[in-house]
Parts: structure tokens; sequence; C-alpha cells
């Protein structure tokens, strides 16, 4: 099981490597970054960074439904959405 | 009924009402007349005879839709690509039979080239054949890779639009007219007396401030943007009371999504749409703005439900692809693939039956990209299927097998970076895996297996 602290480092990894890969210019990361309006994510890119989530933590809270899509706005939502 | 003809020479004293907003600058419906008028001299110094097919490219302006209109009135058939992802354009021209292009630039300069695809082919000839008919060729995705390329009857398009009058809206044109949406909802503004407002993007930041600034009522558009725009806080900064309904189509809708737009914009009306590029646009009637259940079909448009499966017979369907066999059958009904609830009259839209990733609206087949990641070193076979987004309704994912051992982080940056460098970005895997297990079955067909159903 991996704690807290492993789920929001995986998390914050993820955004980096998705963020070099498709050339987006990321500033500092921190819960309150909003995915699209201060971090400039599209949605080809949210959809990558769900997909890589669902590998490393086996699941995905949005497309089982636990989890609202349109609710998420910012890391901080990202990290709790795999926290529960 | 008002036909074409009348309905333009009536734009030339119309010098009130904006017809088209661009890039910042304004087109009244005089103005648009007056561009038609230019076009129609250019297209005879330039010696373009009716029943030639004439391509559209580059940056949209309200001349540009001047021309348009001229291609239609000298029945001609126009193949416009105007999407920034069209890969392989000049095999498109030749698929399409183009005689000549007109490339519009940025600056406003617009460009003919002849450029000798033009030739007989039994649709177009047929086209040709009937009095006074423009033609219009849009590509759709193919099983092979190849975009199929359907031709319709432009003219029969605008006299169904122009049968049923509408709302004079001030509307976003939020898909562009080389997609079936795009043209019915061009067609709806201005044979309506309505606005149509192009963005130069499709982000959440543009589209707010055109709304806010063009003080657009109506927003046709995708789920997937729908997710975007309640996702972002962007649009707390611009004032959107001016719209008054958001129709969403191309892909199915979630009834969260659905419900948190209703909460989000509570005075805004919602309508589903349904059409597909082969039998253009359905009416619909949404049963409420908060559900997902619709009629589909009316007068000229019958529906029928065969085990599940929508199937469509309309007069304003297309006649056929020029590079592949018709889908009708004998009776002219087409199977959509799309699965289907019916409930009182009522339809629900469940997804494809076939294997067509949906992406946002766009449809990717996954034998045109397993066909390309088999071109990348040390993969022996590969299987892609659709994987379930919460954001986009589906997305591309592929599972390989190596000939010898790699890391899966390696390999996925391979098969991404070499897709990315021949795919629209919509068609790129978004994960890939590695897999030792057989991909075939008993009767060594692929076995796709999509992690959730859309």
């Amino acid at each position: 099981m991996k704690t807290m602290s492993q789920h929001q480092q995986i998390i914050h990894d993820t955004l980096r490597r998705v963020a070099e890969e498709e050339g987006v210019q990321l500033g500092t990361i921190s819960d309150s970054s909003a995915l699209i309006d201060n971090l400039g994510f599209r949605s080809l890119h949210i959809a990558r960074i769900l997909a890589i989530l669902e590998i490393e933590f086996s699941r995905d809270p949005f497309a089982s439904g636990d989890v609202p899509i349109t609710g998420l706005r910012t890391v901080g939502d990202l990290c709790a959405a795999y926290e529960r | 009924m008002q036909n074409l003809a009348t309905l333009i020479e009536g734009w030339a004293d119309h010098t009130e009402g904006t017809a088209i907003v661009c890039d910042g600058a304004t087109l009244t419906y005089a103005q648009l007349h007056a561009r038609i008028c230019h076009w129609r001299k250019q297209l005879q110094v330039a010696g373009i005879a009716p029943g030639a097919c004439i391509a559209l490219r580059g940056q949209v302006s309200g001349d540009m839709i001047g021309l348009l209109f001229a291609l239609v009135e000298n029945a001609n058939v126009v193949v416009p690509f105007l999407s920034a992802s069209n890969f392989e354009v000049e095999e498109a021209l030749e698929t399409a039979c183009v005689d000549g292009v007109f490339e519009f630039s940025n600056d406003g300069i617009s460009r003919y080239t002849h450029c000798g695809y033009g030739r007989s082919h039994p649709l177009l000839d047929r086209l040709r054949s009937e009095p006074k008919q423009a033609g219009l060729i849009l590509f759709t995705s193919g099983s092979t890779g190849k975009n199929k390329a359907s031709v319709h009857r432009f003219s029969r398009l605008i006299e169904h639009v122009l049968q049923k009058p509408g709302a004079a809206y001030r509307t976003l044109i939020f898909l562009m007219f080389d997609h079936i949406g795009g043209v019915n909802t061009l067609l709806h503004v201005l044979c309506n007396g309505g606005t149509a407002v192009f963005v130069a993007d499709r982000s959440v930041a543009t589209v707010c401030h055109a709304i806010e600034s063009q003080r657009v009522q109506l927003l046709p558009t995708t789920p997937t943007f729908l997710n975007m725009l309640l996702i972002s806080d962007q649009r707390q900064g611009y004032d959107l009371s001016s719209l008054e309904l958001i129709t969403y189509g191309t892909e199915p809708m979630s009834l969260a999504t659905l419900k948190a737009l209703n909460q989000a914009m509570p005075g805004v009306r919602c309508k589903q749409t349904y059409g597909l590029t082969e039998v253009g646009i359905l009416p619909t009637r949404s049963e409420d703005a908060s559900s997902t259940w619709m009629k589909v079909g009316g007068q000229r448009h019958e529906t029928r439900i065969v085990d599940g499966v929508l199937w469509i017979r309309t007069d304003a369907a297309m006649i056929g692809y020029l590079n592949a066999p018709s889908p009708f059958d004998q009776d002219g009904w087409l199977n959509t693939g799309d699965k289907v609830e019916e409930r009182d009259g009522y339809l629900r839209i469940l997804g494809r039956e076939s294997e067509i990733i949906n992406v946002g609206g766009e449809k990717v087949y996954p034998s045109e990209i397993e066909n390309l990641i088999l071109q990348v070193e040390n993969i022996s076979d590969v299987v892609v299927s659709g994987k379930a987004s919460a954001l986009t309704g589906q997305v591309v994912f592929a599972t390989v097998q190596l000939i010898v051992p790699e890391p899966t982080v390696q390999v996925e940056r391979r098969v991404r970076a070499h897709c990315r460098e021949h795919l629209p970005a919509f068609k790129v895997p978004v994960g890939v895996g590695v897999s030792e297990d057989p991909m075939f079955g008993a009767r060594f067909k692929k076995i796709r297996r999509p992690a959730r159903t859309a």
C-alpha cells in the first residue's frame, strides 16, 4: 500500500513527465495549482495523466464514476481522488 | 419555401445585421453579399465551370464564406480542408478529384492554384448530371487508415435547412465546415439571419472570451469541451450570461457532466444533437435539459433499431464514398453502429458497437494505429483498443509484444514518439503496455479488450 506522500510524489512526477513530453511549461506544482488554468494542460494531456495514474495505482476513480470528472480542478483534487 | 438565390439576394439590403465575426473582423449580410458578387466574377475570370471540384484551404474568413456560397451558386463541388490536423493533404486532394484549390493566408490574401486531379468518377458524374446541384466532399476516418471521401448534395443540405426556419442566434462556430456538424451550424446561422462567430482555437479561454465579447447565445459543442469548461475556473472570469442554449453531440454525454453543467449554468437550455457524416445532422428533441434521452428523426429522417443498434434512412444522406463501398443497404438504410436504448420513443446513445474508438468526438480506427506501431523497432505484435476516459469518452491504448525484452517506459516512449510524428494528437496512444499473452483468439482474430466501456 502506497503512503499518501508516495501518492503525491507519483502524481507530481506524472504531471512533470507529461508536461515535458507535451512541451507544457510547468511552474511550481502545489495542491492549489489548477491543472488547466495554472499548469496549462489540455484535454488530451489530462487524459494521458489519468491513464498513467491508472497503471500506477491500478484504478481510475474518474472513469469508474467514484469521483466526478467535473470536480477535478487542482492538483490537490487529483491527489485526493486517489487517496479515497 | 425560400430558395438560396432569393435568400442571398435579400442579404444585399441587410446592412445592419452582422453575418460573420472572424478574427475580430465583422461582416454584415450586405458585405457578405458583396463578397459573393465579387467571387461570382472571379469564378468566371478563372474559368471555373459548374461541376468542378474546388478545395478551400487556409484561414477561415468572411471572404472564404463568400466564396463558399459563390461556389454553391455555380454548382461546384466544394472540398473544405480547414483543420490543422490535415495529414496527407495531397493524397486527399487526389482522392477528392480536386480541380483547383483556393488558399487563404492569414493576411486575408487568397490564391487559386489549378492542381489537376480533376477527373470523372461515377458519383461525381451522377451529381454533375443533376441540374444546378452543388456538391460537398467531407472526409471521415477510414478503417484502413485512409480517410473516406463522402459526397453530399450540398444544395439539398441547404434546402433542408431552408425548409425549417429557426431562431437567429449569435452562434459560436465550434466545429469548422469541413465537419458535417460545422456545415450544419453555419448553414442554420446564415439561413436564419444569425451571426456566425469564429474562434482561432477551441481552448476554454478563447471560447469564453468570444462568448463574452460577441454576446454569443448558442454554443454548439462536445461533451469533452463541456468537461474542460467545467473543470476550468477560467469561465468564472468571463460574463457568459448571453448564453441561452448549449447543444452537444459527436460523442456520448455522461449524466454526471450534464448535471454539473445544469448546476453551473442554470439559465442555459441544453440539447443533445445527433448526426453522422454519412446522413447529416438529424432533428432531435431532448427529453429535458438534464436528460440524455432524446427523440431522433422526423419527417425526412426515418429511424429504426435492429438488435439494439440504430439505423437511419434519409434523403439528406450522402450519395456515397469516392474511395470506399457504399455503407447503405439496398433500401437506403445506414447501420450507424451506435448502440442505443429505447424508452417511450426516446433514445439514449450508449456508444459504438464496432471497434471504432471515439476520442472527444474524433473517430479512430485501431488498425490504422496498429499498422503504424508495427513499423517500430522491437515490436512483434500490437493490439490497439479504446479505453474509458471520464474526460474524452475514450482514449487510445496500445498493448504490444516485444521481440526482445525492453523496459516498458522505454517502449512507450519510442512508440509514442513514432505515432506523434505521423498522427494527429488524438490518435496517439495515451499509454502503451507490454504483454506476453497471445493477442489472437482461436480464429486468429485480434482480441481487443477495452478496459471499460465508455
